[in-house]
């Protein structure tokens, strides 16, 4: 059932509907775990923006009352004292929260296999869903009625798993969506998102989550559009197309895009542009990703909240055993590499160098933008992968899945991916950038393929 | 040669801590707290406005540059009394640098001050060697420090204890600064001595204290060197019972903390006329104003050192000069009486109940005999806690009950100076709560009707 | 660069306790990341850091005070806090 047809029913209606809509996640549940917390309807249907419609929300957002995790061990038990910027909007507007949903530990991964709950692709069962907001995307992908939902994206989290589910994944721009209450990955990239099968569900859901916040300093004064009465573009939109991605593509899926993009040269004057910072900009998002999440990590240590024992030894002897059994393997790799790259006498080369080599990609985003309306590439490098391909899989490798994810999430560019298609029966979709705060193209350019 | 310098911490004078909105007041622990200075996850700062203002009124009362664009930094390391295992601190660009505060006739110049937060306090629940474990009150975490860096300009620990009280004053003087605060001053002392290496004493609290910790050091550097041994650099923690420095097995050094940018606060941009306004706000100096008062008014070093103790008592006086020009009278009743009282009611005269204009009509009644000097030394004490004269006059009964007991005493002979002797007794007998001239009357009456 | 030893100094500076396998394990993954990692050094930048990716105005907080309705205990056992004459603290681990 579509949002809109959904917003237009009774009262009573939509309570049936939601009802049902809450049945249809638990049997989705039990066949593909995509959540980590299941939540109950309460039976209250409220007016507002989404008079009801089912909210997921990645389990890194805080919900007061509701455990939250963030895929970790550590905070196995936590329940936060408070609701994120993003829940609070969502519950004024009359949404319900459906669960929380499965991702990688803090954030931690591009196939959603660094966890405790591991969903599984909404189209094939051996294959993942996709790091790290993978419950996200399966749930979206699987669910009939009505459901938005809320992700987030620090080097690509929401366009991989959207993209191998086949729905819509909006990235907006750093600062655009509050992050107060998300439990940080890396906070100079983390970016609040959504997923949607609609991209009228984008709209709405941005339109509804998007503004200033005092707390958090870095959220944007910028004001909010009315992103869900945006159509089809009016104007002619140039496009370019990345071309030097093409080489770390699988043939046909670009191929496809290319497609998809000339059946609409009605409305899309396209070409092809080259990103000389493409390589540079996944070792500079690795490193300052890394160096900021292994100080975010440094609070989880036995008080306070999350995995406690009997408190028992030195500091030293105490911290080091909780954090040895509270983390996983990705996120103690990390905070290895991330506490290195920040190290006196490496800092230099790796974090500093990092922080200069994200100005040149900003910079050449910004000369492109004087040319193009939007930057458009494929989503991801392959379709989704199955689980034994990626058991073993050598951490640089995963890192470097990232490629394409990787340029507009470090120069906090708003960006969506859209589904364009299937190659050996599994989703496949490409990617749209756009400059700061130019949400309303994105959504634009998503309507042209719709129904497409 | 002896040098040392010091880096001191001082608790600024906010009403609510440094990212958070908990009150930098409390009674019981840990009730004033909430997610920010817990360290929950999804929180993030939220930078105090009075914090910065207050911190760079600091930075150019030590006359040193400020900078118009500055940053935070996370200092990384593990300890039991800090929320985040990282302090939200500034390690590149601090607010303000290359300053100078003399004292006598000596230049102590001012490497730099930041602004930082405070972690929370530990409570021993013995010894520090015996303790099974630690309590946490996370009431102080948070509140804003300012740390000042001098340059190892001192010689001996009598110039450090004279330019820390003159700091004091001086931080008072401009209200930046609440002595009364537990752990309000805190200290880290380096010592070196010529052929041995810079060892520095942590966190030691309170004027007395850094005086004894440096003496000790001193003393102990000297023996060593005398006796043919070297000094190595380290870290030593000053036991205020013992009297003495221990050596501490040192946590984290320097080059382990791995500073990174604090990525949830923006750059902060301060402009010019900002600056200037804090300027005009910092004004005159205490030791400026004292010379100038004493010069302009005539008055005794002793009572102009008592009025610039804080800078709304000076503006009294000065207040009250332009309507009295008895300016020693002035001084006497501010200087000395307010002052006293004040101080007995341990407060400051901001924080009395007493305005500039019911000071001045006080002092003018004194100076027009409507109120008598003892009983205004008497009334100046409720007057402080109130900020009301409350001047209870003796009943009519009550005075005649009082004049009786002395009715024998007045002969017809009595003098002059025999009537003021009695009308003194009578006096103190009722507070003083009676109008001399009153008085007068009423024995001269006795005295006629006795040579009748 | 020994990676064995790295990995030695910084799970001691990040106060994690880490097996022999996973020091084995992580030193060759880690050599191998940061290796790759160092490609960025080739490049020439010269040019300012960015710490934030897109900067906004921000606002600073006023000194109001306002108090957070929260229980900080509830997320702690119960064998970590201790009920004084004073009130109620968190335990936690001794320094020596």
């Amino acid at each position: 059932m579509k949002i809109k047809e959904f917003l237009e029913k009774d009262a009573k209606t939509r309570k049936e509907i939601v009802e049902k809509a809450f049945e249809e996640a638990e049997k989705i549940q039990e066949e593909y775990s995509p959540f980590i917390t299941l939540n109950k309807f309460d039976g209250k249907i409220e007016e507002g923006k989404l008079k009801g419609i089912p909210v997921s929300f990645k389990d890194s957002i805080c919900t007061k009352g509701i455990r939250t995790t963030a895929g970790s061990k550590i905070l196995m038990n936590y329940v936060p004292p408070f609701d994120a910027h993003v829940v609070e909007k969502i519950k004024e507007n009359g949404g319900k929260i459906l669960g929380k949903t499965a991702m990688d530990e803090f954030g931690f991964g591009s196939f959603c296999i660094n966890t405790f709950i591991i969903p599984k692709n909404a189209y094939d069962k051996e294959r993942v869903s996709g790091g790290s907001s993978g419950g996200a995307a399966t749930l979206t992908a699987k669910m009939s009625y009505p459901h938005i939902a809320i992700a987030e994206s620090t080097g690509g989290s929401i366009t991989t798993p959207a993209s191998f589910n086949g729905v819509y994944g909006l990235t907006p721009t750093y600062g655009r969506v509050s992050r107060y209450g998300l439990i940080d990955y890396s906070n100079s990239l983390d970016k609040i998102g959504i997923m949607s099968k609609e991209i009228f569900g984008i709209a709405l859901g941005l339109e509804i989550i998007a503004g200033k916040d005092p707390r958090d300093m870095t959220s944007a004064n910028v004001p909010v559009a009315s992103y869900s009465k945006i159509g089809k573009p009016n104007k002619k939109l140039k496009i370019g197309v990345i071309k030097n991605t093409e080489k770390y593509t699988r043939k046909e899926i670009f191929s496809e895009m290319m497609n998809k993009l000339q059946k609409n040269n009605d409305i899309l004057e396209i070409h092809d542009v080259e990103m000389n910072t493409l390589d540079y900009a996944l070792y500079s998002y690795y490193i300052i990703a890394m160096a900021e999440a292994s100080t975010n990590l440094s609070k989880y240590c036995g008080l306070r909240y999350g995995l406690q024992k009997e408190i028992e030894g030195n500091y030293n002897e105490y911290f080091s055993k909780i954090r040895a059994e509270g983390f996983g393997d990705e996120a103690k790799r990390r905070i290895i590499i991330g506490t290195f790259v920040r190290m006196a006498g490496y800092k230099d080369k790796y974090y500093e160098k990092a922080l200069k080599v994200r100005t040149l990609v900003i910079n050449e985003f910004s000369e492109k933008f004087k040319d193009f309306d939007l930057l458009v590439l494929p989503s991801t490098p392959n379709i989704a992968p199955k689980f034994k391909e990626v058991e073993r899989i050598e951490p640089i490798e995963a890192y470097k899945f990232d490629i394409l994810t990787i340029p507009p999430n470090l120069a906090g560019l708003p960006h969506l991916t859209i589904p364009i298609g299937k190659l050996e029966n599994m989703p496949i979709g490409m990617q749209a950038i756009a400059n700061k705060f130019e949400e309303e193209k994105l959504i634009s350019f998503g309507y042209i393929f719709e129904n497409d | 040669m002896t040098k040392i310098g010091l880096e001191i911490h001082v608790a600024l004078n906010t009403k609510t801590k440094l990212f958070c909105k908990d009150s930098t007041e409390s009674n019981s622990p840990n009730t004033s707290v909430c997610p920010i200075c817990l360290g929950y996850p999804g929180s993030k700062p939220q930078l105090n406005k009075k914090a910065i203002d207050l911190a760079i009124k600091a930075a150019l009362m030590l006359n040193c540059k400020v900078r118009t664009k500055f940053w935070f930094d996370r200092k990384i390391y593990f300890y039991p009394d800090l929320a985040k295992n990282f302090q939200i601190t500034q390690h590149e660009a601090t607010i303000g640098y290359d300053g100078h505060f003399s004292i006598r006739n000596k230049e102590i110049r001012i490497r730099e001050i930041h602004l930082e937060e405070d972690p929370a306090k530990i409570v021993y629940t013995g010894s520090i060697e015996n303790s099974k474990y630690v309590l946490l009150d996370y009431n102080r975490s948070g509140v804003p420090l300012i740390e000042i860096v001098t340059e190892p300009d001192f010689s001996n620990s009598n110039e450090v204890a004279i330019f820390l009280r003159k700091l004091i004053r001086y931080l008072e003087y401009l209200d930046l600064f609440n002595s009364s605060r537990e752990g309000a001053i805190r200290c880290d002392v380096n010592v070196s001595i010529e052929g041995g290496e810079r060892v520095e004493v942590k966190n030691v609290s309170g004027i007395e204290n850094i005086k004894r910790a440096i003496d000790y050091e001193i003393l102990r550097q000297t023996t060593l060197l005398n006796k043919g041994e070297k000094i190595k650099r380290e870290t030593r923690h000053f036991d205020e019972t013992l009297g003495i420095t221990i050596g501490l097995r040192s946590k984290e050094t320097e080059e382990d903390y791995g500073y990174i940018y604090e990525p949830d606060i923006p750059i902060i941009k301060i402009n010019e006329e900002k600056i200037e306004k804090l300027k005009n706000e910092v004004g005159e100096l205490p030791d400026q104003r004292k010379e100038r008062l004493v010069l302009q008014y005539k008055i005794n070093n002793e009572l102009a050192t008592a009025i610039v103790s804080e800078r709304d008592l000076a503006d009294l006086f000065e207040y009250c000069c332009k309507e009295i020009n008895d300016y020693q009278f002035v001084a006497k009743w501010i200087g000395n009486y307010l002052k006293k009282s004040l101080n007995w009611n341990n407060i400051k005269f901001s924080q009395s109940k007493v305005t500039k204009e019911k000071f001045l009509e006080f002092l003018k009644d004194i100076k027009n005999n409507k109120i008598n000097e003892r009983e205004a030394k008497e009334l100046i004490k409720t007057f402080v806690d109130s900020g009301e004269i409350v001047r209870v006059e003796s009943s009519k009964e009550d005075i005649q009950k009082v004049i009786s007991e002395f009715y024998d005493e007045i002969s017809p002979s009595l003098n002059e100076k025999g009537i003021n002797h009695i009308i003194g007794k009578i006096l103190k007998k009722i507070n003083y709560k009676a109008d001399p001239k009153e008085l007068k009357k009423l024995i001269e009456k006795i005295k006629e009707e006795k040579s009748k | 660069m020994n990676f064995d030893e790295i990995v030695e100094k910084i799970s001691k500076i990040a106060r994690i306790n880490l097996s022999e396998e996973e020091k084995k394990r992580f030193s060759k993954e880690i050599e191998n990341v940061l290796e790759a990692f160092s490609e960025i050094d080739k490049i020439n930048a010269n040019v300012e850091p960015t710490f934030h990716p897109v900067e906004s105005e921000y606002e600073l907080r006023e000194d109001v005070p306002e108090k957070f309705e929260i229980d900080p205990f509830e997320n702690i056992i119960k064998e970590n806090i201790e009920i004084t004459k004073d009130g109620k603290y968190m335990k936690g681990p001794k320094i020596l």
